[in-house]
C-alpha cells in the first residue's frame, strides 16, 4: 500500500472520529494536535481556541500544551499530512497542478505563519476574546457556512472579511498545494519547530538516490528532499508523497535512524591487502561522520574520477558471483544509473539483444574493453566528457511539418521549443546518453548529433541503413574509434552516423569520438592525416564513409577476428 | 539531538501531570465545549441568570464556570441571586419561576426564557448544548 493510500484512509478515519458528536459521543477533553475548529458534529477540542481560552483567564495551559508537546515531539507535522482535516480538504481541492509561486516568494511565505501565530495571541491579548475564530478558514467551511446556507445570516464588516478571505484562500488551493499549511498555518508553525527532533523522519537512502528529483516535483510544501539528510526541514509535513514517487525506494518515512548497510566486501576482501598499512587510530585526527565512513569502498581514484559524472550502467549477468564488486559498488554513487540484469530472468531482453554471455552495456552500448574497475570507470570519465562537449541538433524545417513526432515518442526528454530553424540542444541538458534512437525516429534526418558549431548540411540514408540492421546484429561486439573536429559538417554526419548505426545494432557497435588536435598521441599512433577517420578494427576509412561502406568496414572487421 | 524527543516527551508528560493536578482535563473539556459563536458568524444575544442558595460550595462553584463560559464565549450574564436577598424573589416572579432547589440557571433570550435547569455539576453542559441547539451551532 502506498503512503498516499495509507494516508487518504487515515484522514478520512480522523473525521469520523473528530465528528462523532453526531451519535453524542465527545471527548472535548482531548486537544487535537491539527488545525481545527467548532462545529455542529465536533468531538474534540480545537488546540488554538483552547490555548487562547486559558491566555485570556491567564492560567498556564499545562495539560492542552502538554498533548501538544508529546504529540508534536513525537510525529513532528505528520498530524498536518496525515489527519488535518483541512489538510485533507486542501489536497482534495488542488485541481491544477503544475503551478506553484515562485521560489523568492514561497522561502519569504514560509515565514509568514509563524507571524500569524503571534498576531492570533495578540489579537486575543488586546480583545479579550479568540478573535481568530472570526476569520478561521476551517470554522467556515464547516461551521459558518454550512449555517449561512441553511438558517441565513446578516451581512457584517466581520461576515465580508470572512468570507473574501476564504474564497481567496479557496482560488489559492486549487492552484497551489496546501497553500494554508505552507504559509498560513498557526498550529502548523507550532508543530514545525518539533520537525528538528522528532523520531518520525523522512528518510533518504544516498545508495539509492540517483538524483533524477521526481521528489522535488510531487512535494506539497516544496521541501528541499535533499536536505533531508543534513537537516530536519521544518516544512515537511511528512506525507510520504516523495517516497510514493521514487521508483528506486530512496525515500520512506521512518521512526528510527536507518544505517545504509549493503552487502559489499571490503576492500581487502575484493583486491588483497593493501599496499601501505593504514597508521594507528590515535595518530588519525579528524573524526569523520557516520555518513562519511559508509563510504562505499570503491576505490578513492576512482570515486574522484566518477564525481559528477552521469551513466548508466546494465550489466547482463549469469550467476550473481561473477558480478564485478565494482559495478555494485558504482551502485552508491548518486549520478550513476547501475542495473543488474539477470540472464536467466529476464529472458526478453536477452533475446532482444542476443546476448550469449555476460556483457556490460555502459551508456547503451556494448563495453569491449577490459572489465576492470580502473579501465571501466576510465572509459566512462572520457564518454562524459566527449557527452559534455557533443550537442543534439534539430533541424525545425524538417520536422514543423512532421506530424507523427516520432522523435518525443521514442523518448520523453526530447523537448523541441521551435524557437529556431536550427535548435541545438547540449546533450547534458536531456541527459541523453546518445542512443541514438531519435535519430533513426525521425524519417525525415530532423535530427542530429554535432560537436560545435550546428552545421547539419548533409543527409543520413537511414532507409539503407535500417536494411542493413540484420547485418550489423550478426557481427561481433565491437568499438570503433572516430578521430574528429570540431566545427566540421562531415564531422558531425559521421558522429550522427555512428549513433544511428550503434542503435541499429542494439549496442553491439560502439563507438569512441577522439578529437585529433586535442590527442595528438593518439592521432599519430594511428597515423591520422585526414578527419575524420573512423578505425574499425585493423581497418581505417577515411572521410566521410558511406552507409554502405561502413557496415562492409564493420563486418570484415568482424569476421577478420574469427 | 538523537534523543531530543525523548526530552520534549518527558516535558510534556509532566505538563499533563501538572495539568492534571489542576484540574485542567476538566477546564480544557468546558473550554472544548463552549459554544462558538464566533466560528459560525453569529452574534451571542442570550443572558443567562442563575438563582443560588446562600451556604453552597457546590453552587459557587457552578456560578464561577458559568461566569468563565460567559466571559469567553460572549453570552451576557445576567448576574446570581442569592436566596437571601430581597431581588431574588422579585427576580423569579418577574420570570414566573418558583425555586423549590439549591441552584437554579435561567436562560434568556430577549426576555424570553428559552431553558432552565437545576443541576449544578453539570451546569456547562447544559448551557453549552442549549445555546448550542437554540442557534443552530
Amino acid at each position: 500500500m502506498t503512503y498516499k493510500t495509507s494516508r487518504r484512509i487515515a484522514q478520512v478515519a480522523t473525521i469520523f472520529m473528530v465528528s462523532t458528536g453526531v451519535i453524542g459521543v465527545t471527548f472535548y477533553w482531548v486537544v487535537v494536535p491539527f488545525f481545527y475548529a467548532p462545529y455542529q458534529y465536533s468531538s474534540v477540542s480545537d488546540p488554538l481556541r483552547i490555548l487562547q481560552f486559558y491566555f485570556i483567564e491567564g492560567d498556564i495551559p499545562w495539560y492542552p500544551l502538554g498533548i501538544l508537546f508529546v504529540a508534536f515531539a513525537v510525529f513532528g507535522r505528520g498530524f498536518c499530512g496525515w489527519a488535518c482535516p483541512f489538510g485533507f480538504f486542501q489536497d482534495i481541492v488542488h485541481v491544477f497542478t503544475g503551478m506553484d509561486l515562485p521560489e523568492w516568494l514561497h522561502n519569504g511565505l514560509t515565514k509568514v505563519k509563524y507571524l500569524v501565530l503571534v498576531a492570533v495571541f495578540a489579537a486575543c491579548y488586546f480583545t479579550a476574546t479568540p478573535l481568530f475564530d472570526r476569520i478561521n478558514p476551517f470554522a467556515t467551511l464547516v461551521a459558518s457556512l454550512p449555517r449561512m446556507l441553511l438558517v441565513g445570516f446578516t451581512v457584517d464588516t466581520w461576515v465580508i472579511l470572512r468570507l473574501t478571505l476564504f474564497f481567496l484562500l479557496l482560488t489559492s488551493f486549487l492552484f497551489v498545494h496546501r497553500f494554508w499549511c505552507r504559509y498560513l498555518c498557526p498550529v502548523g508553525a507550532l508543530a514545525a519547530v518539533f520537525n528538528k527532533v522528532s523520531p518520525l523522519h523522512l528518510h533518504l537512502d544516498p545508495s539509492r538516490c540517483n538524483k533524477c528529483k521526481d521528489c522535488l516535483d510531487v512535494c506539497p510544501t516544496k521541501v528541499n528532499i535533499f536536505d533531508v539528510v543534513r537537516k530536519r526541514p521544518v516544512e515537511c509535513i511528512l506525507c510520504g508523497d516523495c517516497a510514493d514517487v521514487c521508483r528506486r525506494g530512496a525515500l520512506s518515512l521512518s521512526f528510527t535512524e536507518k544505517v545504509v548497510r549493503e552487502a559489499y566486501t571490503s576492500r581487502e576482501e575484493a583486491y588483497g591487502p593493501l599496499r601501505y598499512p593504514l597508521p594507528p587510530d590515535e595518530y588519525i585526527r579528524r573524526k569523520y561522520p557516520p555518513e562519511r565512513r559508509e563510504k562505499p569502498p570503491l576505490s578513492e581514484v576512482s570515486l574522484r574520477k566518477l564525481r559528477g559524472i552521469r551513466g548508466r550502467i546494465i550489466y547482463f549477468y549469469e550467476d550473481s558471483k561473477e558480478i564485478p564488486p565494482f559495478i555494485k559498488e558504482m551502485e552508491t554513487v548518486p549520478t550513476m544509473q547501475v542495473w543488474l540484469v539477470n540472464m536467466k530472468e529476464s529472458i526478453n531482453l536477452v533475446q532482444h539483444y542476443q546476448l550469449e554471455r555476460s556483457t556490460l552495456f555502459i551508456n547503451g552500448r556494448v563495453y569491449t574493453g577490459k572489465l576492470e574497475e580502473d579501465a571501466v570507470v576510465t572509459y566512462m570519465f572520457k564518454e562524459y566528457a566527449m557527452l559534455c562537449r557533443l550537442s543534439v541538433v534539430f533541424d525545425t524545417a524538417k520536422c514543423r511539418p512532421c506530424r507523427t513526432r516520432d522523435c518525443t515518442t521514442v523518448c520523453e526528454k526530447i523537448d523541441i521549443r521551435f524557437e529556431s530553424k536550427i535548435e541545438a540542444h547540449p546533450l547534458t541538458e536531456f541527459d541523453c546518453f546518445i542512443c541514438g534512437e531519435c535519430i533513426t525516429a525521425c524519417k525525415r534526418g530532423g535530427v542530429s548529433l554535432v560537436y560545435g558549431e550546428p552545421k547539419v548540411d548533409f543527409t543520413l540514408n537511414l532507409a539503407h541503413l535500417e536494411s542493413l540492421q540484420d547485418k550489423l546484429l550478426e557481427v561481433e561486439p565491437m568499438t570503433l574509434k572516430a578521430f574528429i573536429e570540431r566545427d566540421s559538417v562531415h564531422c558531425n554526419k559521421v558522429i550522427t552516423m555512428l549513433a544511428a548505426i550503434s542503435h541499429l545494432s542494439r549496442g553491439r557497435i560502439n563507438f569512441e569520438l577522439i578529437d585529433a588536435l586535442e590527442e595528438p598521441e593518439r592521432t599519430r599512433a594511428y597515423d591520422i592525416t585526414f578527419l575524420p577517420t573512423v578505425v574499425v578494427g585493423r581497418f581505417k576509412t577515411f572521410g566521410v564513409p558511406t552507409e554502405g561502406s561502413l557496415v562492409l568496414l564493420i563486418r570484415r572487421s568482424s569476421r577478420w577476428k574469427e | 539531538m538523537k534523543y531530543g524527543w525523548l526530552f520534549v516527551v518527558i516535558i510534556g508528560i509532566t505538563g499533563i501531570y501538572l495539568g492534571i493536578e489542576r484540574d485542567q482535563p476538566d477546564y480544557t473539556g468546558d473550554f472544548g465545549e463552549y459554544p462558538c459563536f464566533l466560528c459560525a458568524s453569529v452574534e451571542p444575544d442570550y443572558e443567562v441568570v442563575v438563582f443560588s442558595s446562600t451556604f453552597c460550595n457546590q453552587c459557587e462553584r457552578a456560578i464561577e464556570r458559568i461566569q468563565k463560559l460567559c466571559q469567553l464565549t460572549g453570552i451576557q450574564y445576567g448576574g446570581a441571586y442569592y436566596d437571601d436577598a430581597e431581588e431574588s424573589f422579585q427576580k423569579l416572579s418577574e420570570l414566573g419561576l418558583e425555586k423549590n432547589t439549591d441552584f437554579l440557571v435561567v436562560i434568556l433570550k430577549d426576555g424570553a426564557i428559552v431553558d432552565k435547569d437545576t443541576e449544578a455539576d453539570t451546569v456547562v453542559q447544559f448551557l453549552s448544548d442549549t445555546v448550542k441547539e437554540a442557534s443552530e451551532l
